[in-house]
């Protein structure tokens, strides 16, 4: 066990030390709160009230009347009683959003904006209060006439739909991306040691399963880190600034998400290790990294599928098998249409398939690990002779 | 005392090991000299653990080789390498915390052994911004760093300079003193001769020769007398019984004698010819001996 914790601890701390990694890791940071920051900025950053201005005989009431259909819908508004000249010019100049000129229209910067919809509103309401007073009616009734509660609103689901799916798509592609990075990572870290030629001599004091489990553990801990710290800002980001109205129990997908990482991890870097002990020089990497590359493409391809289209069969084929699974089953889950045995299914599954390729991957490993020159086939890494674990 | 007996290994049809048995004790140096693809490496991996014999034993201290006993011996393999970006105490230190040491003593041993060697760089530097020599020096600590009981090094001074194979030279002699085995491979033989004190041959998988110099010298069973007499009778060997010529290297005679103890007999008419300049019998360098018994 100190052993394998030795050899995680190198991993970790040798990529720590190295100024690539940490740029890296800062880069990525502010990708990603720019990324969790775009939709608020795209909002309007901070003040978002609108000025109007209202004129005409009725002024006064109808400033009264905007600030109360305002504070009704929740929108900030700047009222300003002048005259309908000054009003005129104000939304001409473009300092104002909209004005009530006189007491016969509304001029605007645009034709549809809440802005013309709250004056409209004001306006109408205090026409209609007018009109039952022309009409004798006592100002006690009128405000009995006008004293209606508002309907309560039941959004349908359609927008928070559309935001799940947009969490999910991007799930698919940060995943996908984190795995593509740390089993390239596994890859190079396994062949830099044969071509570096120290692992002879991490042989002589250490079994090969140690060293591949410690390489695992090591990698995919600085993984969960860099998934962890990136996840956690942009959901804070998100969360606080208010880009998106995520709801509560998406945190909770992708909370479960991280877990999926981890899985899909511990498949893909495994393999990739496995697949990079049967070379001996970093150039060959990506060569026989292809069927990881490949089968990483697909799941992400399938996974986007599944993100948009989450109720179909087809997506509750590709979000059960592994590893497809590790990616889809989470966008899925945060498009909010994965059943409760579903996703059990799939984490079962999952595990299985993953303790399966770690078995295969070690066996591999055993035998490909110290060999030298040219590329060593499959067939005959699966066949060979294990060495460094003979005593 | 490391005891390897009757290894035997195939790599395929190919027979790399047949029958290897040596042993290094405590306190003595043992070079092991042979061809490339002699089965050197072959024999040390096997001793190390690496490879699985298809025959055979290895024994360290009475024990079988096992996980434990390996952690106290120091390998230097044939196919050299480190981290290139690891700092270099950090990287010796690691390969001595690998091997069961805490991390304090790990850190202090590196330190040391850093500066006995003369590795020439600041503790924190990469090994990939040293000098290649200073890397094998590095090398050398990385297998030194747990106070090891045995040696085992695979063509250590391949790629030293001179000042490099001194260094390195004295490094053995000091885990010699100090009552560590060491076992190392070479193609320098005049380097073999000069610091072991004992000499393994192995050919194609074979053990040919083991001993001391004077072991092997005397293994060889050609003794030659060599002289140089200042004479002006060249023919004055001819008259004596038993006594061959067998040639002549800058100057001075070789006699092969049927009965060595006829050396006396052969001095005094040495003298009788002229002025005996050198008379003695000749020890053939190790390199003399090693062609002889690889092509045997």
């Amino acid at each position: 066990m100190t052993t394998i914790r030795l050899i995680a601890g190198r991993e970790i701390t040798t990529r720590w030390q190295q100024k690539g990694f940490r740029i890296g890791l800062a880069v990525a940071v502010v990708i990603v709160a720019l990324g969790a920051l775009a939709p608020r900025l795209v909002k309007g950053l901070g003040d978002n009230t609108i000025t109007v201005g209202v004129s005409g005989t009725n002024a006064t009431a109808l400033a009264s009347a905007v600030n109360q259909a305002a504070s009704a819908q929740n929108q900030k508004v700047n009222v300003v009683v002048t005259s309908p000249a000054d009003a005129m010019s104000k939304v001409e100049k473009g300092a104002w959003e909209a004005a009530i000129v006189g007491d016969t229209k509304i001029v605007a910067k645009e034709g549809n904006s809440s802005a013309v919809a709250l004056l409209q509103v004001s306006h109408k309401s205090v026409d209609t209060v007018q009109r039952l007073a022309q009409a004798g009616l006592t100002n006690s009734q009128v405000q009995e006439i006008l004293a209606s509660a508002p309907l309560p609103v039941t959004a349908t689901r359609s927008a928070e739909n559309t935001q799940r799916r947009v969490i999910a798509s991007v799930t698919v592609v940060f995943l996908f991306t984190q795995l593509i990075a740390f089993c390239t990572w596994m890859a190079t870290g396994v062949v830099e040691e044969k071509s570096t030629r120290v692992v002879e001599l991490l042989l002589s004091a250490v079994r090969p399963l140690q060293l591949l489990t410690g390489k695992l553990l090591g990698i995919g801990a600085l993984a969960m880190f860099q998934v962890a710290l990136l996840g956690g800002i942009a959901l804070t980001i998100v969360s606080t600034t208010g880009s998106l109205d995520v709801p509560v129990a998406v945190y909770a997908t992708i909370g479960t998400s991280f877990l999926w990482f981890v899985l899909g991890f511990a498949f893909f870097a495994s393999l990739s290790a496995a697949l990079a002990s049967l070379v001996s020089r970093q150039e060959e990497v990506s060569g026989v990294m292809s069927p990881v590359t490949s089968l990483l493409l697909v799941s992400y391809l399938g996974s986007l599928y599944a993100a948009n289209a989450p109720n179909t069969s087809l997506s509750r084929l590709l979000s059960l098998i592994p590893p497809i699974s590790a990616i889809a089953m989470p966008a899925r889950m945060a498009s909010g249409q994965a059943s409760g045995a579903e996703v059990v299914l799939a984490a079962a599954l999952m595990i299985g398939a993953t303790v399966a390729i770690l078995a295969i991957a070690a066996r591999i490993y055993r035998v490909a690990i110290l060999h030298s020159g040219s590329r060593l086939t499959l067939r005959r890494a699966w066949h060979g002779e294990a060495v460094a674990d003979t005593i | 005392m490391l005891d390897i007996s009757n290894l035997e290994k195939s790599y395929g049809s190919v027979r790399a090991l047949s029958g290897v048995s040596l042993q290094v004790r405590d306190g003595e140096i043992v070079g092991f000299v042979g061809a490339n693809g002699a089965g050197k490496s072959t024999t040390m991996r096997i001793a190390m653990g690496l490879l699985a014999a298809d025959a055979g034993q290895v024994r360290f201290r009475e024990q079988p080789l096992s996980f434990a006993t390996r952690l106290r011996m120091g390998y230097m393999p044939e196919s050299r390498g480190l981290y290139p970006k690891m700092r270099i105490v950090d990287q010796v230190a690691y390969f001595g915390e690998l091997r069961g040491m805490t991390a304090d003593d790990a850190r202090a041993s590196a330190a040391r052994l850093i500066q006995q060697l003369d590795v020439l760089a600041e503790p924190n530097a990469q090994l990939q911004t040293l000098s290649l020599g200073n890397q094998q020096r590095v090398q050398l600590a990385a297998a030194l760093v747990h106070r090891p009981e045995l040696l085992i090094l695979d063509e250590p001074f391949a790629g030293l300079d001179p000042v490099g194979v001194d260094t390195m030279a004295g490094v053995l002699g000091a885990r010699r003193a100090a009552g560590v085995g060491v076992l190392f491979s070479s193609h320098q033989l005049d380097l073999v001769e000069r610091i072991c004190d004992r000499i393994i041959i192995i050919t194609s998988g074979r053990i040919v020769a083991s001993g001391t110099l004077a072991e092997l010298q005397q293994a060889a069973g050609r003794r030659e007398l060599e002289l140089r007499v200042d004479t002006a009778d060249p023919d004055w060997v001819g008259d004596l019984p038993g006594v061959e010529v067998v040639g002549s290297v800058a100057g001075r005679l070789r006699l092969r004698l049927d009965r060595p103890e006829d050396d006396q007999a052969v001095l005094a008419a040495a003298m009788h010819a002229g002025r005996v300049e050198h008379f003695g019998w000749r020890q053939p360098p190790l390199s003399e001996l090693y062609r002889e018994a690889v092509q045997e």
